[in-house]
């Protein structure tokens, strides 16, 4: 198999109390996936659960207290300076708000030549014209939208232009940070349709992180799910759909609303709070909430084990009874 | 696609995008009332020793305190002096001393605010420390120690009265670009990887500067009544050389001669007020919304 675009191994970061005594919360802790060429990634969880912080490390506006983050076999973190201004490009991110993602003061045609300038410095300014409105018309609006300014443009057009923005500089990778998840549901579909041609038609890999299942479900080749800053399951979209593995993957989609199923009263996902992110423990982070939890959860951490073809899950439950692998708990 | 019928509908008039600032000032009447005084007061401080009536410094014992006449429009002073001359040309020193100071002290605390809440961590900590030991002094205060090392003078005053200012904008500054961090489209072009020059000046100065320019309008008027109360204590501007604030503070001394020290305030307020129109006029034009 080739390699993969970008590894992340035993990714780690801290937060600093924000008190002097309080307790630092661990945000994300020792996650290790691939991307891999091509793909979409979906990575889900609740909030809380770390994984804006991923996203963030791995553009490098969080600094990850420890693992490494691979492009191309290459530590970004370890990179001199100069080829890591180079090679920053390579990942851009796709942002949940855009409202803000855009600058009130700039025409969106200014936005996006600065971005296009970047990425060919050299480059005259027929050409960066020219490129400008190929830009415009690949995500769907006409020329004569570069002369606006944010206000002007729906939230749709917003997101639409926080897209042209990030493939402005021809990025083999993009991090869509819950980049639907702040627009109507009719111009979320508008939106997942773009990404998905893009993604087809550049090549692209795509971190797509969100906390909607349905929407993941749609887009993603595989599926990583995150539970309080660890890596719990991850696996093909349709396998851990049609057979989630771990309580709390289970547990996820049993709360995805369905007309056609009574509701279940039961629900072990409906602490407002969530879970809390410093409450340190031996074992499985998930064990307060697990319904089948025993024992051996408490005290010692689950490993990632296999539990059929390219899909692995951290719960003891699959390690104690290898037979029943494949099996719904 | 709903979107694109979308589209039609909100086809906005762009006719704004293209305009120049200055254009975009004048067209508001806060504007145009601003700009009108202040160029008018300029001109009238450039031109002043051309158009005054009297000498401005000539003293004259046989007309002392006249009530305004035709011939002293304004009164004279306590020595004869003509007073409509003195507010003449007092406009030169008010207004270098308003404009320096404020300069000095705006582009300085902008400067260290900017680079205050960009840097953060230790560097965040220890600038506004010292930002905050300079706010413990009452202001003038801390213009007369800094005026007590350098000397009383003109320069040494504009210097003064811009330094103390410094943390008032160092403060608003920092606040401002600690609120810009956060949002996404600074972290989009940091992710981008556009140079750190380009961020500060294309993406969050443009967006810090509309409080401080307003902040700017009101820190001149402060500057005015800073240089009134040095000039009083005789650490501003030195005699002969008419202030406005010097003339009002002899005037209050005076007050049964109320011309002495009205029409110098008059200038004051209305100098003051025409800053804080065009300070409102400016922060409206850079703001693209409301164009």
């Amino acid at each position: 198999m080739t390699r993969p675009l970008l590894e992340v191994r035993r990714l780690r970061k801290t937060f600093a109390p924000r008190r002097r005594g309080g307790s630092p919360v661990r945000a994300v802790t020792d996650v290790s996936f691939d991307l891999r060429e091509g793909e979409v990634l979906g990575l889900v969880g609740e909030s809380g659960s770390g994984k804006s912080t991923i996203g963030q490390c791995l553009v490098h506006l969080h600094r990850p207290d420890g693992g490494e983050i691979l492009l191309d076999g290459e530590n970004l973190a370890t990179l001199p300076r100069g080829a890591f201004r180079r090679r920053r490009t390579a990942v851009q991110m796709i942002f949940q708000d855009p409202s803000s993602a855009l600058n009130p003061r700039m025409s969106v045609g200014d936005a996006l030549r600065e971005a296009l300038r970047l990425h060919s410095p050299h480059a005259g300014r027929d050409v960066i014209e020219e490129r400008l409105e190929r830009l415009l018309r690949l995500i769907g609006l006409q020329p004569e939208h570069a002369s606006r300014y944010p206000h002007q443009l729906s939230g749709g057009q917003k997101q639409r232009i926080g897209i042209a923005r990030a493939i402005a500089v021809e990025p083999r990778c993009l991090i869509a940070d819950e980049a639907v998840s702040a627009l109507d549901v009719s111009i979320q579909a508008q939106i997942i349709t773009l990404l998905g041609d893009l993604q087809q038609s550049l090549g692209l890999t795509m971190l797509f992180i969100s906390h909607d299942l349905g929407v993941v479900r749609y887009v993603a080749d595989r599926v990583a799910v995150l539970y309080l800053g660890r890596l719990v399951e991850i696996g093909p979209a349709r396998d851990i759909f049609a057979a989630p593995a771990h309580p709390y993957t289970q547990a996820l989609l049993a709360a995805i609303p369905d007309p056609a199923r009574p509701l279940d009263e039961s629900a072990i996902l409906d602490d407002p709070a969530g879970p809390d992110p410093r409450a340190a423990g031996g074992g499985c982070a998930f064990a307060p909430r697990c319904p089948h939890v025993m024992d051996l959860c408490r005290k010692d951490q689950p490993f990632l084990t296999q539990v059929a073809a390219d899909h692995t899950c951290a719960c003891v439950l699959r390690k104690i009874h290898p037979d029943r692998q494949g099996e719904t708990v | 696609m709903t979107e694109t019928m979308f589209q039609a509908s909100v086809r906005m008039p762009v006719r704004a995008a293209r305009t120049s600032l200055l254009s975009r000032v004048l067209a508001s009447w806060q504007g145009r009332i601003g700009g009108g005084i202040v160029t008018f007061f300029t001109l009238m401080a450039v031109f002043a020793p051309w158009i005054t009536p009297h000498s401005p410094t000539e003293v004259d014992f046989m007309s002392v305190m006249v009530v305004p006449t035709l011939e002293h429009p304004f009164g004279t002073d306590e020595v004869g002096r003509d007073i409509l001359s003195r507010v003449i040309l007092g406009a030169r020193t008010s207004l270098l001393v308003v404009v320096a100071a404020t300069l000095i002290s705006s582009v300085a605390g902008a400067a260290i605010g900017l680079v205050a809440g960009w840097v953060g961590g230790w560097v965040d900590t220890l600038v506004m420390r010292v930002m905050d030991a300079m706010l413990a002094f009452p202001l003038i205060v801390l213009a007369l120690a800094i005026i007590a090392v350098l000397g009383p003078s003109l320069t040494n005053a504009i210097i003064a009265i811009g330094i103390v200012k410094i943390p008032h904008f160092a403060r608003l500054m920092r606040g401002e670009v600690l609120t810009l961090r956060t949002l996404d489209y600074i972290k989009a072009v940091e992710t981008m990887g556009l140079g750190l020059p380009r961020i500060l000046l294309r993406h969050v100065l443009p967006n810090a500067a509309g409080p401080v320019l307003v902040y700017m309008s009101i820190a001149a008027s402060l500057a005015l009544m800073t240089e009134a109360s040095l000039s009083f204590l005789g650490l501003g501007i030195q005699p002969p050389t008419p202030s406005w604030g010097g003339m009002v503070s002899v005037g209050m001394q005076n007050w049964h001669f109320w011309w002495m020290s009205f029409y110098p305030g008059l200038a004051i307020f209305i100098t003051v007020l025409a800053f804080n129109l065009l300070g409102d006029a400016i922060r409206d034009a850079m703001d693209r919304r409301l164009s």
